[in-house]
């Protein structure tokens, strides 16, 4: 049974696909107003459900986004496609937050060499050169 | 439930964001305040292998208190999940992770249908998050410790120097 599952899954989805990263610009906060102004606009018209149509854009752009980064992707797009273009503006603040939070430090950034706690668990405590953890470890 | 691993010397536990969901959903809020107990104990010890005196110093039984009880008077589960989603956050900036959005948090919490999705969205970061440390750790030796497990391991605070 439980090989079967992965099995219908993937013949419901078909097989793996390379991401399409949608480009930079489109997590511009200027995206999100102008979708939420077009989408506002359109619900006031007898057209109205094209108004969702840019709330799916967005949800799709959003679901590339973060396959290309190799991140969780279900959350973020099930929001962006729920609750539209607000929720969207929100995704490209976190965005940004996360991929500066995400970046590797620079050598000014980094902490001074000295005994720090062991990050692999595997010792009380692991030597920190500086740039890197050596295979020195106490305790 | 999940997989249990060790981050930086706290234990923590990797979970299924959809069962968290679904069980909180099926035990009608009951399992919400189980989990929302546990990941913040997970925190405080997180934070104390870091030493960083907030996260170490939070109470997670107060928070639960918080959210179970204290939802009759609507102020408290506000101010906790406030605060709670600032220490994911504070853990996830040690980790070098995505970061936790708080006004995602919020628009679920509003809408109230979507209450039980804060703890799948919220442990879905989370397993981000562990899974660093996982993959920095996943090798049982000691003394065999790869360039690549080293390289993986996320660096230290600047103030958590033990000598």
């Amino acid at each position: 049974m439980q090989a079967r599952l992965p099995r219908l899954w993937a013949w419901l989805i078909g097989p793996e696909r390379e991401p399409h990263p949608p480009p930079e610009w489109v997590f511009r906060p200027i995206v999100g107003i102008v979708a939420l102004l077009v989408s506002l606009v359109l619900f006031m018209t007898p057209a109205a459900l094209l108004g969702f149509g840019s709330w799916i854009i967005l949800a799709v752009e959003v679901y590339e986004d973060r396959r290309a980064l190799r991140l969780p992707y279900f959350w973020w797009s099930s929001a962006v496609g729920t609750f539209g273009p607000l929720v969207f503006l929100m995704y490209v603040q976190n965005r940004r937050e996360t991929l500066a939070n995400m970046r590797p430090q620079t050598a000014a950034e980094l902490p001074q060499a000295a005994w720090y706690a062991d990050p692999l668990g595997r010792a009380r405590l692991r030597w920190w050169d500086g740039s890197g953890w050596t295979r020195d470890v106490a305790g | 439930m999940g997989r249990e691993i060790e981050a930086y010397g706290a234990r923590v536990r990797v979970r299924r964001p959809l069962a968290v969901v679904g069980l909180t959903v099926v035990t009608l809020g009951v399992y919400g305040v189980v989990w929302y107990y546990r990941v913040n104990v997970e925190l405080r010890d997180f934070g104390g292998a870091y030493r960083d005196r907030r996260l170490a110093g939070s109470s997670p039984r107060r928070s639960a208190l918080a959210v179970a009880p204290g939802i009759v008077l609507l102020v408290p589960p506000i101010v906790s999940l406030a605060r709670f989603v600032g220490r994911v956050r504070r853990a996830q900036r040690y980790g070098r992770s995505e970061l936790t959005s708080g006004w995602l948090v919020a628009v679920l919490a509003l809408a109230l249908v979507f209450l039980p999705a804060i703890t799948g969205y919220v442990q879905s970061t989370l397993n981000e998050l562990w899974r660093r440390y996982a993959a920095a750790s996943s090798s049982p030796a000691t003394d065999t410790v790869s360039e690549a497990e080293l390289a993986a391991a996320p660096a230290p605070q600047p103030g958590a120097a033990v000598a």
